[in-house]
């Protein structure tokens, strides 16, 4: 794609951010972008506009692209400014568009956070995988408190009819559940099956 | 299509009705043909778990992997070849396999007619599950004999972000709900590399994580399908099925005896089961895992189990119902 891109597939863009094109005509897109870093920066500078201006939370699945975004903007502060390109705009970028983009990564910066920006990230007992007990302040308890987790099982039973109902429920999944909404995801319920207390 | 809509069908439904069905089918289309992968968690009576899904369509055809990140370690990888259930507990990893069954097309044997006879279906508002824009299609029961459906459908792909499994009074039974979604190569917004992933993606998370390499680093048990069997060679018939409710499979194991039958009303499906019980002891009463329901009862020298997600009573209907038939 050229610097400014093909008139076009950025009128597709801006239709994608509005949520204006059919199934087949995102699909098709979807397959453009796939091919063309330059229109997914675009696209992605395009969802952190609008994600701003809504007032909703940046994408943070975007963020690998972020600097590539800044750097982009270092060089090119007017990209999106309607001008001399016909391009089509989305809607909420033509009166803002320069504001909004400066607003846009300066809320990338704030949502991520200092551990982000500086590269590292605190290592907390949560992030470390452990579960932790809120402790009242005053009684400060060093270690923290694995709890015990409840996990699904059959409301019941012994042993033998426990397996034979395990049996059935896999089963279950596999032969019934495409015959009905659980198709959708047949197998949750065999997969969140813990096995009971002891 | 996977969903057969016929025009006779849509063509008794109203304007509501035909856009919510289309919506569905268009789920249907987007469950089977995208390339996704998002984590959800699962709520299910008290207990609330968190697992991640991915789905892949690959040279071979769509390869799905389903694994929780709560509890025992489990995934379920499955494609058009097989099923492999792995699980790791207490440190001792078991791996088994079996020939896949099933179809991943999740609503292949529902009719628009046959639907609105159970259901009235209704596009609700838009709601916001995952950081995406969804919409919202109701499916409420005509009668207490199922449970009522609210489907959130991601706006942009249709692909399902969240589903409710209501009783008449509207208390949740169980629910699966996207925390974040990521479409490879529909999803315009949450970009990333496919390519990458894709060759991630026919791994099991499972093994990755424990460092396995090429091989399987525990014996894969393989396990026999259940033979298709044609229902009216079946010894137990069953007269006299809930309103709604028909049989759609039936398999029966040369080996072990056991029979399988299907039933399903377009939505819920139920499973009854009879197998010898030789000198075991019969279950007899009723159980649950959630909002999976089991009813159990001795019937000569055959253990009978009914399982299903619908209320207490379609279970007890189906089991009342069973008769056998000398062959």
């Amino acid at each position: 794609m050229s610097e400014y891109g093909n008139n076009k597939e950025q009128s597709w863009l801006s239709a994608v951010i509005d949520n204006e094109l059919s199934e087949s005509e995102m699909l098709h897109v979807s397959h453009q972008i796939g091919k063309d870093q330059d229109l997914k920066e675009t696209l992605v500078r395009y969802q952190l506009i609008s994600d701003s201006l809504r007032g909703e939370e940046i994408n943070l699945s975007s963020m690998d692209l972020v600097s590539a975004v800044n750097q982009r903007l270092a060089s090119e502060p007017t990209v999106l400014a309607p001008g001399k390109s016909r391009m089509r705009m989305p809607k909420w970028v033509q009166p803002v568009a320069g504001t909004a983009l400066a607003a846009s990564v300066a809320a990338v910066g704030i949502l991520l956070g200092p551990q982000f920006i500086n590269g590292t990230q605190m290592q907390t007992p949560a992030s470390s995988g452990l579960q932790v007990v809120a402790q009242p302040v005053g009684e400060v308890t060093p270690a923290p408190t694995l709890v015990v987790q409840k996990e699904n099982h059959w409301k019941t039973i012994e042993g033998k009819t426990r397996t034979r109902l395990d049996r059935y429920l896999e089963q279950h999944s596999q032969y019934a559940a495409p015959g009905g909404v659980q198709g959708v995801m047949p197998y949750t319920s065999f997969v969140g099956y813990g096995e009971p207390q002891k | 299509m996977l969903f057969c809509l016929s025009g006779i069908g849509l063509a008794s439904a109203n304007n509501g009705n035909d856009a919510a069905v289309q919506w569905l089918e268009k789920m249907n289309l987007a469950v089977t043909s995208m390339n996704y992968e998002g984590h959800f968690v699962y709520q299910c009576g008290d207990s609330l778990e968190a697992m991640h899904l991915r789905h892949h369509i690959g040279e071979d055809g769509p390869r799905e992997s389903l694994s929780s990140l709560t509890g025992v370690p489990r995934e379920v990888m499955r494609d058009s070849e097989s099923i492999t259930i792995i699980t790791n507990r207490n440190g001792k990893l078991q791996i088994s396999q079996q020939p896949a069954a099933g179809k991943f097309s999740p609503l292949k044997s529902i009719r628009p007619e046959k639907l609105l006879q159970n259901y009235r279906i209704a596009l609700g508002g838009i709601m916001r599950i995952a950081g995406r824009p969804g919409v919202t299609i109701n499916l409420m029961p005509n009668d207490d004999l199922r449970y009522g459906y609210r489907l959130t459908l991601d706006k942009m792909s249709a692909l399902p972000l969240d589903l409710m499994v209501l009783d008449r009074e509207g208390v949740i039974q169980s629910r699966i709900m996207f925390t974040d979604l990521k479409i490879t190569d529909v999803d315009l917004l949450s970009l990333h590399h496919p390519d990458e992933e894709d060759k991630e993606a026919a791994k099991s998370l499972m093994l990755a994580k424990l460092g396995a390499g090429a091989g399987s680093p525990a014996p894969v048990a393989k396990r026999a399908a259940l033979p298709q069997a044609k229902p009216e060679d079946a010894a137990w018939k069953f007269p006299s099925l809930p309103t709604g409710f028909s049989l759609i499979d039936y398999q029966k194991s040369p080996h072990t005896g056991l029979e399988h039958f299907v039933f399903s009303d377009g939505l819920a499906t139920v499973s009854a089961y009879l197998e010898p019980l030789d000198n075991d002891k019969a279950f007899e009463g009723n159980t649950n895992l959630g909002s999976v329901r089991v009813f159990g009862r001795r019937l000569k020298n055959y253990q009978l189990t009914i399982v299903g997600e619908v209320p207490q009573k379609t279970l007890e209907l189906l089991a009342t119902s069973i008769q056998y038939h000398e062959p």
